[in-house]
């Protein structure tokens, strides 16, 4: 049973629990709320604030999400007073002084973090802005000063944009949320970068990754896990080819909930991966649900909230919902939705599901034969203006415009218009990249272009400094330089294997011979006073012969060892 | 002097040893939708895929299959015709010449064909996987839009799930795993070994075995290899004991695709030079032939007739 309170303000969620207590601050800021250029902002204010508890034995963590940001800890009413109320004394007053630290610790974090198999969805589907904010770096990092920290803390971390929940018998006496005021923000909403959907695009080797936003619903949540098994079905019993496979299912504050699937294969079997995930999607498509799937979805999806209910894990989800002013569900309402959930309901998000997928291939595999349009990856036109050609190579070209920047390879455009940039990215060396809202980059290297740095003030004058990310010094060796174009190389036709045999039966013959030859006439020369002079003529000369067919035997027989 | 005339005119049309083609192609020129689904459910599922592959150029087809599928999304029968008749129009644009002599715009054509039935397919095989037609005709589709062996494979084993010793489904994975396409000797003898020896006694399948010899034969370069080839002990051997689980087996029924299945076997016998065996197909098929395997040999009534005149010295009247 859940019940709700408000403490200094924020609003609060109290519910008993079977285990100790446990409880949590939580704020509707996320990835999803940061513009590009202050990518991580969330992340290194959530860190700064723990600092303080750094050495104390506490169960306690943090976590930044798309949407949410949260503080919480489990253990004794003291120790949850001293955490949370320290949590809000240091949003106020964030350790500064580890600045320079802690931003080490989070490059380190995310060095060490790597690419997710599902991290390229985002992006794909949103482009540079809002939820496709998790697929991007923490571009922000070096160039956030305190005055920017505060700033956001000023902003999101406030008592109307706060939710706690409690998962204990009550309210710990002494608990003090002090925190700055402020307004409740809703969530963005959410970008397109998809035109044509269901839409495909590459991602790395061996494994398919799709996902989709559909209403968050109860059906919803069920479908999920009937596609889960479907897959599992097929491409792990079936067929063999996956060791893993698994879908998500993540409500939004909008009112809608991404799904996600991801299964991996051996890179002999990457082909009938894609083939057989294209094919348990297309029998959601047409809607073709078995009403027993479902019924041991249901089944197990209450189990689990049961599960949850007795411990008080239902309890951060129903503070999200507080947050994005969705109803607080009991559990009795929540499993009623759930069991009235049908297998047409089912059938239909499937339906609706498919329709808006966005479908990760392996490697270099396309999914048109399937029916998925190809995800934009360029930009359909360059901007007009000054064309710079690159000192490396003839196809390869700037163009600088009042408009925006565009970078011509060969056949390929993108183009960063001024006004849709999410943001540039500025090394000390002059290299700068710029990120359209699309996700479309543009990466100017001053070095390869003539008068590049010429190009790259003029192009900084351009752009709101806002949008303005300072990246870390590179290592010098790591800034190019140009390679003069290649001359063309001409084209020497390889001898064949036939030509070098023939020159082979032709030499031999001429080495033995000549050499035997020469040698007799050195012999005779030596032994032989009469016409010395002629005998080592000959004999020179025959040697030299020798020595010529020897060194073209060597060389054809490197050759024929080579081809 | 005229040229000598072949004493003998083999019957190549399909359509002739089996008359539910004809039956076939008539109802469906009718558009008469329920007595095509009577001829086609009452049909063997080997008979029913071939006549379903069948080339019916009649124009409209498409859209009145398109149309039967609008009232019943589930009649994978029409999914079926309609993924062939896709198939047999791309490969018309494509046309069966080698790769290098087909221009872009052909294959840019070929492509987009086969997408349409490769999508049509993907529908069918959802609503209705266990129709082996349906996976034989996505084999083909595989191997048009390369989607790589090992997609081929798993189809061809959701066929297998359903109709185990498929044989039309067998023919088409035969060629996928060849390496003119995209497989080696190896994977494709294996699986003819295999497909052949798990169909029961007397069943077409063995016919994979010369088949793939024939496909490896061609491939090689010289005629001495050729010879060399054929006539080893292991090919020989293998190819005799094929014909006797199925041509010279006692339960061997002249079911659909008997006549190429024998017409096969008559053309190893022919290069392996055994005329009292090719004499007794020949006399089996009576008037009756296939164009493939003979077309690899030359114009395929011509070919015939000079074998049929050195196996059947009498005129192989049958």
């Amino acid at each position: 049973m859940i019940t709700r309170r408000e403490v200094d303000g924020v609003p609060t969620l109290l519910a008993p629990t079977s285990g100790p207590m446990h409880a949590g601050l939580a704020f509707r800021v996320g990835f999803a709320d940061e513009p590009l250029a202050k990518r991580g902002i969330t992340h290194l204010i959530e860190h700064l604030a723990l600092y303080s508890f750094g050495v104390a034995d506490y169960h306690y963590n943090g976590a930044t999400g798309v949407e949410y940001t949260y503080f919480h800890m489990r253990g004794s009413e003291a120790d949850i007073v001293r955490f949370l109320n320290g949590v809000c004394a240091s949003l106020i007053d964030l350790p500064m002084q580890r600045l320079a630290v802690e931003k080490e610790i989070l490059r380190t974090e995310q060095n060490g973090r790597g690419e997710g198999p599902t991290d390229g969805l985002a992006l794909w589907r949103h482009g540079a802005r809002d939820y496709g904010m998790p697929s991007y770096p923490e571009w922000g990092l070096t160039g956030f000063t305190p005055d920017d920290l505060r700033a956001w803390v000023a902003r999101w971390f406030t008592t109307e944009n706060a939710a706690l929940w409690i998962a204990g018998p009550d309210v710990p006496a002494g608990l003090r949320l002090t925190l700055p005021r402020g307004e409740r923000r809703p969530v963005p909403a959410a970008s397109s970068a998809l035109p044509v959907r269901p839409a495909y695009f590459p991602g790395p080797a061996n494994v398919v990754a799709w996902n989709t936003v559909v209403p968050r619903q109860p059906a919803a949540a069920v479908f999920g896990g009937v596609l889960e098994r479907a897959l599992f079905r097929s491409l792990r019993q079936e067929s063999g080819l996956s060791s893993t496979v698994q879908t998500d299912y993540d409500p939004r504050g909008d009112g809608s909930a991404v799904l996600t699937a991801l299964a991996d294969a051996l890179p002999e079997k990457q082909d009938a991966l894609l083939g057989g995930f294209v094919d348990v999607l297309a029998t959601a498509r047409v809607g073709r649900i078995d009403p027993a799937e479902v019924a041991a979805v249901v089944r197990q999806r209450c189990e689990d909230l049961v599960r949850a209910e007795e411990v008080g894990a239902r309890l951060p989800g129903q503070a999200f919902n507080l947050l994005t002013g969705r109803p607080v569900q009991s559990l009795d309402e929540v499993l009623a939705e759930l069991r009235a959930v049908t297998r047409e309901d089912v059938a239909e998000v499937g339906r609706a599901a498919v329709a808006e997928g966005l479908l990760m291939t392996p490697e270099r595999t396309t999914a048109d034969w399937a029916g998925y349009a190809e995800a934009p990856h360029n930009s359909p036109k360059a901007v007009q203006g000054t064309v710079y050609p690159s000192l490396e190579r003839p196809d390869w070209r700037l163009i600088a415009g009042e408009q925006g920047v565009s970078s011509i390879d060969g056949e390929s455009t993108a183009t960063v218009r001024f006004d849709h940039c999410a943001a540039v990215l500025v090394w000390p060396d002059g290299a700068r990249r710029f990120v359209g809202d699309d996700g479309i980059q543009v990466h100017i290297e001053p070095t390869l272009f003539g008068s590049g740095h010429a190009v790259v003030a003029a192009l900084d004058a351009r752009v709101r400094p806002e949008l303005r990310a300072t990246m870390p010094a590179r290592d010098p060796s790591r800034i190019p330089v140009p390679r003069p174009p290649a001359a063309p190389v001409p084209v020497v036709p390889e001898p064949s294997r036939a030509s070098m045999i023939v020159l082979l039966v032709v030499l031999i013959p001429v080495l033995v011979l000549c050499g035997g030859f020469g040698l007799l006439m050195g012999v005779d020369a030596i032994v032989e006073a009469e016409d010395r002079g002629y005998a080592i003529g000959i004999a020179l000369f025959s040697l030299g012969l020798a020595a010529g067919a020897g060194y073209g035997v060597l060389q054809a027989v490197r050759r024929l060892r080579s081809s | 002097m005229l040229p000598r005339m072949p004493p003998h005119h083999p019957v190549l049309d399909p359509a002739v040893a089996y008359p539910k083609i004809t039956q076939l192609r008539s109802v469906l020129d009718a558009r008469d939708w329920p007595a095509a689904r009577k001829l086609l459910d009452t049909a063997e599922p080997i008979e029913r895929d071939c006549l379903i592959q069948d080339r019916d150029e009649s124009a409209g087809l498409e859209e009145f299959l398109r149309g039967v599928l609008l009232e019943d999304p589930d009649d994978s029968t029409a999914g079926a015709l309609l993924g062939q008749h896709l198939i047999h129009a791309a490969w018309e644009i494509r046309t069966s010449q080698r790769a290098n002599k087909v221009s872009r715009e052909q294959f840019a054509g070929f492509r987009r064909v086969l997408l349409q039935a490769e999508i049509a397919l993907i529908d069918a095989a959802a609503r209705t996987p266990g129709d082996p037609a349906i996976w034989t005709a996505r084999l083909t589709t595989a191997r048009g839009l390369q989607l790589g062996l090992s997609e081929a494979r798993r189809r061809y084993d959701r066929l297998a799930e359903a109709a185990p010793h498929h044989f039309p489904a067998q023919r088409q994975l035969l060629q996928e795993l060849c390496p003119k396409w995209r497989g080696t000797w190896e994977k494709v003898h294996t699986f003819a070994r295999e497909a052949a020896g798990a169909a029961p006694p007397g069943a077409l399948n063995a016919v994979l075995i010369p088949e793939v010899h024939l496909e490896h034969w061609g491939d090689l370069d010289s005629h001495s290899e050729r010879q060399a080839y054929l006539r080893s002990d292991q090919v020989r051997n293998e190819v005799y004991e094929a014909a006797r689980r199925s041509v010279w087996h006692p339960d061997f029924r002249r079911t659909h695709g008997w006549v190429s299945v024998m017409s096969t076997f008559a053309a190893v016998f022919a290069l392996l030079d055994d005329m009292p065996a090719v004499a007794s197909l020949f006399t089996a098929l009576g008037d009756l032939a296939s164009e493939r395997p003979w077309s690899y040999l030359g114009d395929p009534a011509t070919v015939i007739s000079q074998y049929r005149a050195r196996a059947l010295p009498g005129g192989g009247a049958a």
